[in-house]
C-alpha cells in the first residue's frame, strides 16, 4: 500500500510538468496579446513597449516558460500580467469562496444520496425505485446553468427569498448572510453531484443485499431498514469515499458557470478573467493548482478503492 | 485563518439548515421596491446612508497614475481628487485654485486650494503634484501616461514655487496641456516617496487619497467599499459609504439590479426597456464624449479597402437612422456622427460630407471594385456590436456582399485589431473618449500613429494635425481641425455610427445626481452630493 | 456482434417506457433538425416591431429580443447542436478506439507510453481547456467539434483497451495467431467486430456529454458565430430576458434536458442489452 502510494506521489510530479508545458503551450499558441487587452487608443506605442518588455512578453516563448518554472521552483507561481498581484495570493484568495460552496454542494450531495441510493437500491424496479431513477436522469441530463437560471428566476425574482448574486450583502459581514447567498448555487451544484452520487450507491446496494451477511441477518429476523441502514450502509460507506476522492478534481475549476450565473467570486470567475485577459501567470496557477487537486483526488479514490476491494492490488 | 473558521462554521450551518431556510425563509429586506411608494420629496439633502454601483470587473489597480480600466477610474475618482474638471467647456476646479497658461502657451502655473489634506491626515501641496508628475516621468515607474507628458519628444517640467504653487515649463508651445493636465491625479509624496516600484508596491492595496471618500475594504470578486472623508474640501459627503460590487457578468448584473442588489448600474439600450419597467429607477442617459463608429481596415489582404471609392460604397449601402435604431433601439440614446471629432471636442462641426442610402452606387462600386465578401468581426457578448454587424450584414446582402460575421473573445479581438498588423478582417466596430482637445485625435488618423487602428494614411491631413498642435491663436485652430474633419470624412477614413449615450439606472431613492455631474467614463464627477432621499 | 445481443437488445428497449419513449424524442428532434428548412419563418430575419412576444399563433415559441422567430431559431440551433454532439462523438470514439487498441493489444512500452499520455490529457482540468482552446482558436462548428472530441476520447479509449486486453486472450484470438495471421488481420477480424458493444454504449454517453458541453460553453459566449444559435447560446441570451420573458429560457433549456436525458436513458438501456456481463457486477 505504502509502495503503491510512493510511487503515484512520484508520478505526480514529471505528470505535472507535462501539463505545464501543455497548458503554457496552449496560451502561447493562441492569437491574443496580453498587453492588448488593457492598451486604450489614449496610450502612445512608446508606452506600450516599455510595458511589453517590463513583462518580460518581448522575449520567446520557451524564455518566459523557463523563467515561469524557476519562479515556481522557488515557491513562486507569478505575478498577475494584469494587476501585477502575486498569483499565490489570488488563488487563496478565492478559494474559501469555491472550496466552501464545492465542500457544502458536496456534503449536501452525499446526505440525500446515501437515503436515496439505499431505497432505490433496496426496492429495486418498484415504484419508490423508478422515481428516483427519474430524479437521477435528470440531474445527470439538466445544464445546471439553466436550472441556476430558473431557481434565480423563481426564488430572487418573483418570490424575492433569495438573493441574486454575489457572497454577501453589502455592509452585512455575518455566516448567515452568506449562506443565505449560497443556499441557491450550494443546491445547483449539489443536485449535479446527487445524481451521479445515487446511481453509484444504489448499485452497490444491490450488490451488497446479495451478500452472505444479509441473508444472515435476514434469517436472524432483522428488519429490512435495520439491515439497509446498519449494515449495508457501512459496506457502502467506502465506495463513497472513492466518489468524493474523484469529485477534488471538480472542486477547482467545476464550478466555472455555476460561479458565472450567481457571480460567486470564487476561483473560477479568476480563470474566466484570466482567460480574457490572456494573464498566462494566474491560468498556469490555477491549472497547476486544480491538476494536483485532480491527481491527488484520484490517487485518494484508488486507495480507498483498494481497501474496500483487495482485489484491485492483484490487478495492478 | 479567521475565514477558515468562518467557513467552517458556515458549512456546517448550510447542511443543517440548507433545506429549512430554503423552504422556510419568507420576508427578507432584499426588497427596496417595497419602499419605493413611500418615498416623499425632500427639500435638503439628508445625510447617512450607503450607495452601491455594480462595476463590470474587479480594478486594476488603485492608482491613478497606472489605471486606465474603466473600473478603476470610477473608483479613483471618488478616492483622488483632480485638479480640476472640464465640462462642455467649462472649468471646475477641484484640487486646484486655478490655472493660467502664458501668452505664448509656454508656461502654465498651478494654484492649489490652501488647507488641503490626504485622507491620512497629511497636507497635500506642490510637492506631491511635482512628485506625481516625476513619477510618470521616470521611465522605472513604467506609468502608462509617460507619453502624455512627452512633447515632441521632450518632457515638460514641473517646478514647485512655493507651497501652494506649480509652474509648468513645456518644452514648445502647447495649447493641449490643459486637456493633458485635466487626466491627472495626485498621488501623495509621503506615501510612495521611497517605492522603488509604485506600481507593484503593496501600499496600493490600502490607497490614500483627497477625494470625498476614503479607502475600507476590497475584496477581490466581490466588492470595494470606500467610506466618507469628512474634511473632504468640497464639504462633507453625504452618504457613510459608497461600495463598487463586482459583477462581471451584464445579465446577472442586470437581474441584482432588478432586484436591488445594485442601486445604480450601466444599462445597454437592449435592456433599457427592462430596467424601466420595474419603475424603480430613473434611466439617465448622458454623453461620453464617445464616438462609435465602423472601422475599416486598410490593411486587409482584398487590397482594395485603401480605396476611398470602396469605403464610400459602404456608406451608400448602410441608413444610418435605421443602423442607430438596430443598435441603439432608440435614437435617444445616440446621435447621428458625421465627423471624427466628438461633439464636446473643440471646434467639432458635423457639417461634412456623407455617404448614405444609395444602393444602386453601393453595388456599382463595389462591383468596381470586385468586392463580394467582407469580414465583419465583433466582440463575443457585446449585443451592440452584434447588432451592428447583423444590420450591416443585412444591407450589404441587398448590394451583393456577403458579410461573415466572426465574433471573438474581447483578447483575441484586441490583438487582432489593436495589434495593428492583421490582413485577415476587413470591418469592426470600434469606439473612443479622446476628450476634448482636437490634438488627442491625431494619434487615430495620422500616418503609421500608435492608434491608426485603420492604417488610413493622408498627407495633407498628416500635416493639419501637425500645424494645429503647436498653433496657439484660436480662431486659425478652428480653421486646420474644420479642414482635418472635411477631409477624413471625404475619405471615409471611418464610417461614423453615432455620438453615442452611456445610460446609468440610478435608483429612485438617490438624490443629487445632478449636482453630482454625470462624467464620461466614471458615473459620477463628485459623488460627494448624492444622497438619499 | 450476434443475433442474441440485439434480440435481448430489442426487449430491454421495448419493456421500458423511457427507452421508448426517448427513443421517439430523439427521432423528432432530429427529424426537427434535418427538416428546420421547412420552419415557417426565416430564423434569422429581424423585425424589432416584433421583439419579444409571447408564443402565440404565429410564433409558436414567441420572439426573441430582435423579433426573430423562436421556434425557427431553436429548429436550427438544435441542428448545430445536435451536429455537435455527434461528429465530436464520432471523433472522440474514432480516436478513443484507435488508442485503446493499440494500446491493449500490443501492450508493452507502446502501453505504457500512450496510457501516459492519456493521463496527461486526464489531469489537465478538462473545462479550463475547453476554455482557452475556444477563446484562441477561431471559434467555428468545426473547431468545437474538433475541441469536444479531443477532451472525451480518453474514456473511450479505457474502455476499449481493457476489452482488447481480454479478447486477445481469446481462443480463437490465439488460434489466429498460432497459425500466422498478421497482427492488423487480427485486430480488424476479431478484436474490432467484438468491440462494437462497448464502442455503441460509449458513444452513445459521449453524445450526451458533448451536447452537454457545448451547451455549457455557449452559455458562457464562446461558440457559434452569429446570426446562427444552438440552444446553449438561446440560454445565453435569454438571461438577460428572465424577468420579462422567461419562455426566452424555457424552450432552449428544456429541448437540452430531454435531448441529453434521451440519449442518457439510451446508453443505460444499450449497456444491459448489449453487456450484461457488466451489470451482473
Amino acid at each position: 500500500m505504502r509502495q503503491l502510494i510512493v510511487k503515484r506521489l512520484a508520478q505526480t510530479i514529471p505528470m505535472l510538468f507535462f501539463v505545464s508545458i501543455v497548458c503554457f503551450a496552449m496560451i502561447k499558441l493562441a492569437p491574443g496579446d496580453p498587453v492588448m487587452s488593457f492598451v486604450t487608443p489614449n496610450m502612445h506605442a512608446e508606452d506600450i513597449e516599455r510595458i511589453r518588455h517590463s513583462l518580460g512578453l518581448d522575449q520567446p516563448a520557451y524564455v518566459q516558460y523557463v523563467q515561469w518554472l524557476k519562479q515556481l521552483l522557488s515557491g513562486n507561481l507569478g505575478y498577475s500580467l494584469i494587476n501585477h498581484q502575486p498569483v499565490l495570493d489570488q488563488i487563496i484568495d478565492r478559494l474559501p469562496a469555491t472550496a466552501g460552496l464545492m465542500a457544502c454542494a458536496i456534503g449536501l450531495a452525499v446526505i440525500l444520496a446515501i437515503p436515496l441510493g439505499l431505497v432505490a437500491g433496496a426496492n429495486r424496479n418498484r415504484w419508490s425505485d423508478k422515481l428516483i431513477n427519474l430524479v437521477t436522469y435528470i440531474g445527470i441530463s439538466v445544464p445546471l446553468f439553466w436550472l441556476a437560471i430558473l431557481l434565480i428566476y423563481l426564488f430572487a425574482i418573483k418570490l424575492h427569498w433569495l438573493p441574486s448574486m454575489g457572497m454577501r450583502t453589502i455592509g452585512v459581514n455575518s455566516a448567515a448572510d452568506v449562506l443565505k447567498h449560497g443556499i441557491l448555487p450550494c443546491f445547483v451544484l449539489a443536485f449535479g453531484f446527487l445524481a451521479v452520487y445515487v446511481r453509484y450507491i444504489r448499485s452497490s446496494t444491490i450488490g451488497q443485499l446479495r451478500e452472505e451477511y444479509v441473508l444472515i441477518q435476514k434469517a436472524f429476523g432483522s428488519s429490512r431498514y435495520t439491515i439497509l441502514f446498519r449494515h449495508v450502509l457501512k459496506h457502502v460507506l467506502l465506495p463513497i469515499i472513492t466518489l468524493l476522492g474523484m469529485s477534488m478534481g471538480d472542486l477547482v475549476t467545476g464550478a466555472i458557470v455555476t460561479e458565472t450565473v450567481f457571480t460567486w467570486p470564487g476561483i473560477g470567475s479568476l480563470g474566466m478573467t484570466a482567460v480574457r485577459g490572456m494573464d498566462y501567470p494566474v491560468l498556469m496557477g490555477i491549472t497547476l493548482f486544480s491538476s494536483v487537486l485532480l491527481i491527488l483526488g484520484n490517487l485518494l479514490a484508488d486507495i480507498a478503492y483498494s481497501f474496500a476491494d483487495p482485489r484491485i492490488k492483484t490487478m495492478r | 485563518m479567521v475565514m477558515s473558521k468562518k467557513w467552517s462554521t458556515a458549512i456546517i450551518l448550510v447542511l443543517l439548515t440548507a433545506l429549512i431556510t430554503a423552504c422556510g425563509s419568507s420576508s427578507n429586506k432584499t426588497t427596496p421596491s417595497d419602499n419605493s411608494g413611500q418615498q416623499t420629496e425632500t427639500s435638503a439633502p439628508k445625510d447617512g446612508g450607503n450607495l452601491i454601483i455594480g462595476v463590470g470587473a474587479d480594478p486594476v489597480i488603485l492608482n491613478p497614475n497606472y489605471a486606465g480600466d474603466r473600473v478603476s477610474l470610477t473608483i479613483d475618482q471618488s478616492l483622488y481628487a483632480p485638479l480640476f474638471q472640464v465640462n462642455n467647456g467649462k472649468k471646475t476646479y477641484y484640487l486646484a485654485d486655478s490655472l493660467t497658461a502664458s501668452e505664448d502657451s509656454m508656461t502654465y502655473t498651478l494654484k492649489l486650494k490652501s488647507g488641503l489634506t490626504w485622507h491620512d491626515g497629511q497636507p497635500l501641496t506642490a510637492d506631491d503634484v511635482v512628485f506625481t508628475i516625476n513619477s510618470i516621468l521616470d521611465e522605472k515607474q513604467n506609468s502608462m501616461f509617460r507619453g502624455n507628458l512627452m512633447i515632441g519628444g521632450k518632457p515638460i517640467e514641473a517646478k514647485k514655487i512655493d507651497d501652494l504653487t506649480v509652474e509648468f515649463k513645456m518644452p514648445q508651445a502647447a495649447p493641449a496641456f490643459e486637456a493633458t493636465l485635466v487626466q491627472l491625479t495626485p498621488i501623495p509624496k509621503h506615501i510612495f516617496e521611497n517605492e522603488a516600484n509604485i506600481e507593484k508596491s503593496t501600499k496600493n492595496n490600502t490607497p490614500v487619497g483627497s477625494g470625498p471618500f476614503k479607502f475600507k475594504e476590497y475584496k477581490t470578486g466581490e466588492y470595494v467599499t470606500l467610506e466618507r472623508f469628512d474634511n473632504y474640501f468640497g464639504g462633507k459627503p453625504h452618504l457613510d459609504s459608497v461600495t463598487y460590487r463586482i459583477a462581471k457578468d451584464t445579465n446577472a448584473a442586470n437581474l441584482a439590479l432588478q432586484n436591488g442588489e445594485l442601486n445604480i448600474n450601466y444599462v445597454s439600450p437592449q435592456d433599457a426597456p427592462t430596467i424601466q419597467g420595474t419603475g424603480n429607477f430613473d434611466l439617465m442617459p448622458y454623453s461620453e464624449g464617445r464616438l462609435s463608429y465602423i472601422l475599416i481596415n486598410e490593411k486587409s489582404d482584398l487590397g482594395v479597402l485603401n480605396k476611398k471609392e470602396v469605403r464610400q460604397a459602404l456608406g451608400y449601402a448602410l441608413n444610418r437612422e435605421e443602423l442607430i435604431t438596430a443598435a441603439y433601439l432608440s435614437p435617444e440614446y445616440a446621435d447621428p456622427a458625421h465627423s471624427f471629432l466628438t461633439p464636446d471636442t473643440l471646434f467639432h462641426t458635423n457639417d461634412v460630407a456623407t455617404f448614405d442610402n444609395d444602393a444602386a452606387k453601393a453595388k456599382e462600386l463595389f462591383q468596381q471594385a470586385g468586392v463580394t465578401k467582407l469580414r465583419f468581426v465583433v466582440k463575443s457578448g457585446d449585443k451592440t456590436q452584434e447588432s451592428i454587424a447583423l444590420y450591416v450584414q443585412q444591407k450589404l446582402k441587398e448590394v451583393g456582399v456577403a458579410v461573415e460575421i466572426q465574433s471573438i473573445d474581447a483578447s483575441a479581438l484586441n490583438s487582432k485589431v489593436y495589434g495593428g498588423t492583421s490582413t485577415d478582417f476587413d470591418l469592426t466596430v470600434a469606439g473612443y473618449i479622446m476628450g476634448f482637445d482636437p490634438d488627442a485625435y491625431s494619434i487615430l488618423f495620422t500616418t503609421d500613429n500608435s492608434s491608426n487602428y485603420s492604417h488610413y494614411s493622408n498627407k495633407q491631413v498628416d500635416e493639419l494635425f501637425q500645424k494645429g498642435a503647436g498653433e496657439a491663436d484660436a480662431a486659425k485652430r478652428g480653421e486646420l481641425y474644420t479642414q482635418a474633419q472635411q477631409l477624413v470624412a471625404e475619405d471615409a477614413a471611418i464610417y461614423p455610427i453615432a455620438y453615442t449615450k452611456t445610460i446609468v439606472a440610478v435608483d429612485k431613492r438617490y438624490g443629487g445626481v445632478e449636482e453630482a455631474v454625470l462624467k464620461p467614463v466614471v458615473i459620477f464627477e463628485d459623488l460627494s452630493k448624492i444622497y438619499l432621499k | 456482434m450476434n443475433r442474441s445481443k440485439w434480440r435481448n437488445l430489442k426487449r430491454e428497449l421495448w419493456s421500458s417506457k423511457l427507452g421508448v419513449a426517448a427513443v421517439i424524442l430523439l427521432i423528432l428532434f432530429t427529424l426537427g433538425a434535418v427538416f428546420a428548412f421547412l420552419a415557417p419563418n426565416d430564423p434569422n430575419v429581424m423585425n424589432v416591431a416584433e421583439r419579444l412576444q409571447s408564443p402565440n399563433g404565429s410564433h409558436w415559441f414567441g420572439t426573441d429580443d430582435y423579433g426573430r422567430d423562436y421556434f425557427a431559431r431553436a429548429m436550427y440551433g438544435g441542428r448545430v447542436s445536435l451536429m455537435v454532439g455527434f461528429a465530436s462523438m464520432i471523433l472522440a470514439t474514432g480516436i478513443g478506439t484507435c488508442i485503446g487498441v493499440l494500446s491493449g493489444y500490443f501492450g508493452g512500452r507502446l502501453d505504457n507510453l500512450l496510457m501516459r499520455l492519456l493521463e496527461i490529457f486526464l489531469s489537465i482540468p478538462s473545462f479550463l481547456v475547453l476554455l482557452l482552446l475556444s477563446v484562441y482558436l477561431k471559434p467555428s462548428v468545426g473547431n468545437i467539434i474538433v475541441i469536444i472530441a479531443f477532451l472525451m476520447w480518453m474514456n473511450i479509449a479505457r474502455v476499449v483497451r481493457a476489452e482488447t486486453m481480454t479478447l486477445k486472450e481469446r481462443e480463437y484470438v490465439l488460434y489466429a495467431k498460432a497459425s500466422g495471421q498478421g497482427a492488423w488481420g487480427i485486430i480488424w477480424k476479431h478484436i474490432v467486430p467484438n468491440l462494437v458493444p462497448v464502442i455503441i454504449v460509449g458513444a452513445t454517453n459521449n453524445v450526451a456529454s458533448a451536447i452537454m458541453m457545448e451547451s455549457s460553453l455557449s452559455f458562457l459566449g464562446f461558440g457559434v458565430q452569429p446570426p446562427n444559435a444552438t440552444w446553449g447560446s438561446m440560454l445565453n441570451n435569454a438571461q438577460g430576458f428572465i424577468a420579462q420573458a422567461p419562455y426566452l429560457a424555457i424552450f432552449p433549456g428544456v429541448l437540452i434536458l430531454l435531448t441529453v436525458l434521451s440519449f442518457n436513458v439510451l446508453g443505460d438501456i444499450l449497456r444491459v442489452g448489449l453487456e450484461p456481463r457488466l451489470t451482473k457486477r
